[in-house]
């Protein structure tokens, strides 16, 4: 077995034992790398993978103190800056774009001890559920390659599932970590909002965008948000609470758990089979001590147009600042400076982007505010309150992730609606800037991997942790 | 919701770019229906509803006025796609 097939726990001990350095991982990792470019369809997981730099990160990793990750390397997506990588965010417009700083959740890793290696692929500007919208081209799916990896996070996903990466920090804006985490069969965890500092983290929609872990098992998922998490003076909007520690809790049993089935997770619109096995996730609970309750979540069906409003509305402000003048690609130079910022701005971004740049900056244009921005943050408030209500019966609300499996590629890229609509189950947690975990259960009879959404109130990811990892037990039993 | 080439050529002038005929055709047809679907909001009846920016509520965050760090001019110049004796080369603005 290599190394990069082992999970973070394996590692550390091996590393702290002195059995092997950051560099046999690393070895193990690009040869894997290697042998998948070799494939007819290689998954295209990493939009940078440079040994030089990343032998580098190896050199001036924090050996003083005994740290928490002990020099294992970390898979980054490409939207997280890390200083002196390239940071495209799949996007043109970022093509040449070195990172001058590192992110505030990059700064937190190497303290503990982590090494960040590579650039992972992903949906321009994290704008997608497919990962079809890279410049870098599609990320394909480890355990069907005709297959979308989901998205935004497709690369981190892919990466991981297949042993390309031990495991990775992405971001979660309306489902982002959960999705791909769910179609690729691993573990993926969006914190409560305000969790992990955004410093650093190139924006896309500021009051949802999230980072977390995407990794091969729970306990590795909690070891990584353990490193990465905590208040940030950077970012107004980072949470000055507490932070447990989550490792403490998997493992930790269920009895007296409360756990809520929402009717409307489960209606029409919802694979036969992904019900199946998200049932079979909540028997596994019921077995395990937990107590079931049907509840209401009774907004539930405003959810994708909420979302779609404020996230592009959000969006078509945060991009504004990519003009090919103080960073970027200048693609094309003009006599004067509006059909500068415009040329630039068509070339270096796809289509997906400028559609919700359209359609944000719309939804914000004087006019129509009040019918379509102003109406969604109410609306959203109503989500919010829909949560609040249901927490005060349940502990963890368990439901599935996405209505359907993996899809061809190409299946749904000319239709943006459909795709949007495939967002349903995972944006209301976002909306209500909820902790949501995506935690593999079983597979299709066509061997497709599907995950279970387990969502908690405010900053208490540790019952997330506790649940996800007897749903792992129980699934392993199962096969 | 009614969209037409004249509202995608408007809001793509305040958005700063600038569509193709092709691009704009489509573009009209994709946020028609997207638009279409988004007047779902129109059932709930949200008089008095506070709209929510912020999830946990936080409000005015403010922090002491300290000097911090900052980039070095010659790293902003590494990242500058044109740059002339300490600025960014920018086209003729007046």
């Amino acid at each position: 077995m290599g190394l990069n097939e082992c999970t973070l726990v394996e590692l550390t001990e091996k590393l702290r034992i002195g059995e092997i350095t950051t560099s046999d991982i690393i070895r193990d990792i690009e040869s894997a790398i290697t042998q998948d470019e070799g494939n007819k369809y290689p998954l295209n997981a990493y939009t940078s993978f440079d040994i030089e730099s990343i032998e580098k990160e190896i050199k001036s990793q924090n050996k003083k103190e005994d740290t928490l990750l002990k020099g294992v390397p970390i898979a980054i997506k490409d939207i997280i800056n890390v200083m002196d990588t390239p940071t495209t965010c799949g996007s043109g417009i970022l093509k040449d774009y070195i990172s001058p700083y590192d992110a505030t959740a990059i700064k937190n890793l190497r303290k503990n001890g982590g090494v960040p290696a590579g650039k992972l692929n992903m949906d321009e500007f994290a704008m997608g559920s497919s990962n079809e919208n890279s410049y870098f081209g599609v990320v394909r799916n480890p355990h069907d390659r005709k297959k979308i990896p989901g998205g935004s996070s497709g690369g981190a996903a892919a990466a991981v599932s297949a042993n390309l990466a031990v495991a990775a920090l992405a971001s979660d804006t309306g489902g982002s970590i959960r999705q791909p985490a769910s179609m690729c069969g691993i573990f993926g965890i969006k914190p409560t909002y305000g969790r992990v500092s955004r410093f650093g983290l190139i924006a896309y929609a500021s009051s949802f965008d999230q980072i977390g872990p995407i990794t091969n098992t729970v306990m590795d998922g909690a070891i990584l948000l353990d490193a990465v998490s905590g208040y940030d003076p950077k970012d107004s909007t980072s949470a000055n609470e507490k932070v447990p520690c989550f490792r403490d809790f998997v493992g930790k049993g269920l009895g007296g758990l409360r756990i809520g089935i929402p009717e409307e997770y489960f209606g029409e619109g919802l694979n036969s089979e992904v019900r199946d096995i998200v049932e079979r996730g909540i028997k596994i609970l019921s077995e395990a001590n937990a107590s079931v309750k049907r509840i209401a979540l009774k907004y539930t069906r405003y959810a994708i147009a909420c979302y779609y409003i404020i996230a592009t509305a959000e969006a078509s402000s945060n991009l504004a600042r990519f003009d090919g003048i103080r960073y970027g690609t200048r693609f094309v130079d003009t006599e004067d400076l509006e059909t500068l910022y415009r040329e630039n701005r068509n070339i270096g971004f796809g289509d997906e982007v400028k559609r919700r740049i359209l359609l944000g900056t719309f939804a914000l244009s004087s006019g129509y505010y009040d019918a379509y921005y102003l109406k969604a943050q109410r609306a959203r408030t109503l989500i919010r309150e829909d949560f609040k209500e249901a927490f005060r019966e349940v502990d963890i609300i368990v439901t599935p992730v996405s209505p359907i499996a993996a899809w061809d590629i190409g299946e749904l890229i000319d239709d943006p609606l459909q795709m949007y609509l495939s967002d349903v189950y995972t944006v209301p947690v976002n909306l209500a800037g909820l902790p949501a975990a995506s935690v593999p259960c079983g597979k299709t009879k066509d061997r497709l991997p599907v995950g279970v959404q387990l969502i908690a109130d405010h900053f208490n990811e540790a019952d997330i942790f506790r649940v996800a990892r007897i749903i792992e037990e129980g699934e392993k039993g199962a096969e | 919701m009614k969209i037409d080439k004249k509202t995608i050529q408007w809001v793509a002038d305040l958005a700063n770019l600038s569509l193709g005929e092709e691009e704009e055709l489509e573009m009209e047809k994709q946020l028609l229906a997207i638009l279409d679907y988004m007047d779902i909001l129109s059932e709930l009846d949200l008089e008095g509803v506070e709209p929510t920016s912020h999830t946990l509520g936080y409000k005015n965050v403010t922090r002491e006025d300290r000097v911090g760090e900052s980039f070095e001019i010659n790293e902003v110049k590494k990242i500058a796609p044109k740059w002339e004796r300490g600025h960014f080369v920018v086209p003729r603005v007046v």
